[in-house]
């Protein structure tokens, strides 16, 4: 009993999510728009304890499933209120830097552009989106960088064949 | 050799167990890391989410 309590914790170390994570993205957000953002320090709570109890259902999480479960419940309970009303999506964009953070060491981004966040914003604040969605949207966005230069001929042997 | 096979499976089985439950120590990802991923996105894809939010938000208009 008490090993598969170690086991579980070893596969949660991919990184230390807490409430300070949350907290210093909120901080380098608020410098990136350059004004005071406001946040319900119980929500991000509620976060952390969502993520850390989801987390440990999987038995070999990666970096992908962490950062769908992030984003996943960022999204949902919303920890950022509105200072404008223009700003209405803002806690989607905070839920999709923080997959970035989660991913940008070890994966590449290929296919962001502005219809895919568009699509991706749009999906997050009015879709139906689960974990798995998410796990599924970011593997297809997201490539491991030790797997980079597989991905590159793949998309090469495709554009010369489209171009024949 | 047959036995030769089944031990290199089991050791490779072994390996595979232990990289599922114990992360490599080049996997983890600092606080640091984090927060700089975190700044570089905005960097890497900023003028692309303002694209974006631009035509979210002109979508929201004519709906209202």
């Amino acid at each position: 009993m008490k090993k598969s309590k170690t086991n579980t914790t070893n596969r949660s170390e991919h990184f230390e999510f807490s409430k300070q994570w949350i907290i210093a993205k909120l901080g380098i957000l608020e410098k990136r728009l350059n004004c005071k953002l406001y946040y319900l320090a119980d929500v991000i709570d509620e976060i952390v304890m969502h993520y850390k109890r989801d987390i440990g259902k999987y038995q070999a999480p990666n970096h992908i499933k962490h950062a769908s479960l992030i984003t996943f419940w960022i999204k949902k309970l919303k920890p950022i209120s509105l200072h404008k009303e223009t700003d209405i999506y803002i806690n989607e964009i905070f839920a999709l830097a923080c997959s970035a953070a989660v991913l940008g060491t070890h994966y590449t981004a290929v296919g962001l552009d502005t219809n895919r966040f568009v699509e991706l914003i749009h999906m997050l604040r009015y879709g139906f989106v689960s974990p798995r969605t998410l796990f599924l949207i970011f593997g297809l966005l997201y490539v491991p960088n030790n797997e980079l230069s597989v991905f590159c001929l793949k998309i090469r042997r495709i554009c010369e064949k489209h171009s024949q | 050799m047959a036995e030769n096979i089944q031990t290199s499976t089991e050791s490779n089985r072994n390996k595979i167990a232990s990289s599922l439950t114990t992360p490599n120590k080049e996997e983890y990802l600092t606080q640091e890391q984090a927060d700089q991923n975190f700044d570089d996105f905005f960097d890497a894809h900023g003028d692309d989410l303002r694209s974006a939010m631009k035509i979210l938000e002109g979508e929201r208009d004519e709906k209202i």
